[in-house]
């Protein structure tokens, strides 16, 4: 059996391979991925955190039931990605659930900042409160755009990929998406 | 993230209910029956197309004492029953083809216009070969509902049959020739 390190240095395609040959190997994959997938669960969803990980189990089982059908040309973030996606959304729209608060950490503002021409002073704390509370009110199309350019950090292709829409429809989409999120901010008069 | 270890739930879950990945061959069978499905909707839209064809082509002849205002005449020579059921297809090969494993990475109106295109294409190479004028005859003959639209847009029996003979006059030359 190889050590952890072993695995930890191999590629997503690796371990793929290697848990259908055998399936303690998957553990890898889910060590890779729960933190990053557990938060754009609770991002999009504002799911209570064990009905989080309740989706992000559902999550992972499904991506060891179709380990076969994942396409190599894809990466496989982005094809996990969209699994925890589909999966969060179908749970969600069960429960009719609006996040509460979306928390933005320190690294993740200068995106919102840059991208949004907010104004960056000393008051971060107030502003990423303002950019959090305005993710919770925009419409759920536009904040899961907003999540997975600025939070997760995704490039259009893989958001293409992700939301299983043509790249020039994701573009159109970032736009509004940025647009409602500044008339948001415009409509409830929120000072940055 | 909960202090109990999610990994180690997933894998109990996993061997406690025997899940196994899906085998590839169902994928592959899956997604060849997708593709096998597009090319069904492909060809039945082009016999769909070769029939809008035949019924444009060798109508006109057939209507001026039943509707002499050319308005009026254009408004009954359109073969709406064939359109409708092309519009039909053309959507649910659009719908099949979007649901291909890459098929969201085009937008729409290409896609329309690709199965629209090999549908004229096709449909033009049918109604070489008189697919268009056999299906809107059978289709006359067997199916009462559409007899009784042709009816109503001035296509009694006397002038179904002069259309056909007309294609037919057509196209039995050519077969001399060669």
């Amino acid at each position: 059996m190889e050590k952890f390190e072993d695995y930890a240095k191999k590629t997503d395609i690796e371990l793929v391979n290697q848990s259908l040959k055998n399936r303690d190997c998957f553990v890898y994959l889910i060590k890779r991925y729960e933190q990053k997938l557990f938060r754009y669960i609770t991002r999009i969803s504002g799911l209570r955190k064990e009905d989080a990980e309740d989706v992000l189990q559902g999550v992972f089982i499904k991506v060891y039931q179709n380990l076969n059908d994942f396409d190599p040309d894809l990466k496989f973030s982005s094809w996990i990605y969209r699994i925890t996606h589909n999966q969060t959304i179908s749970n969600h729209r069960k429960l009719r659930t609006r996040p509460q608060e979306i928390f933005v950490e320190d690294d993740l503002l200068n995106n919102f900042a840059s991208e949004l021409d907010l104004e960056k002073n000393a008051d971060d704390v107030k502003l990423k409160k303002i950019v959090g509370g305005v993710l919770t009110i925009l419409d759920e199309k536009y904040r899961e755009i907003l999540v997975l350019r600025f939070m997760e950090d995704q490039s259009y292709q893989e958001m293409a990929d992700i939301l299983k829409k043509p790249i020039g429809t994701i573009a159109t989409l970032v736009n509004r998406a940025k647009k409602q999120f500044k008339e948001e901010i415009k409509k409830n008069k929120l000072k940055l | 993230m909960s202090d109990s270890k999610l990994e180690e739930k997933i894998i109990e879950t996993i061997k406690e209910k025997r899940i196994e990945p899906t085998a590839k061959w169902k994928f592959i069978v899956e997604n060849i029956l997708i593709w096998f499905l597009f090319a069904m909707l492909i060809f039945a839209g082009s016999m769909i197309f070769s029939t809008i064809f035949f019924t444009v082509l060798y109508s006109g002849k057939s209507l001026p004492m039943a509707h002499p205002g050319m308005f009026k005449r254009i408004f009954f020579n359109i073969p709406y029953f064939w359109i409708f059921l092309f519009s039909v297809f053309l959507f649910l090969a659009y719908y099949n083809f979007k649901h291909t494993k890459k098929g969201y990475r085009f937008s729409g109106c290409l896609i329309i216009s690709i199965i629209f295109l090999a549908s004229i294409l096709l449909g033009v190479i049918a109604h070489g070969a008189g697919m268009g004028a056999r299906i809107e005859g059978e289709t006359f003959r067997r199916f009462p509902p559409y007899r009784k639209i042709m009816e109503f847009q001035g296509f009694g029996e006397r002038a179904s049959f002069n259309r056909f003979e007309r294609f037919e006059r057509k196209r039995v030359p050519k077969r001399i020739i060669r």
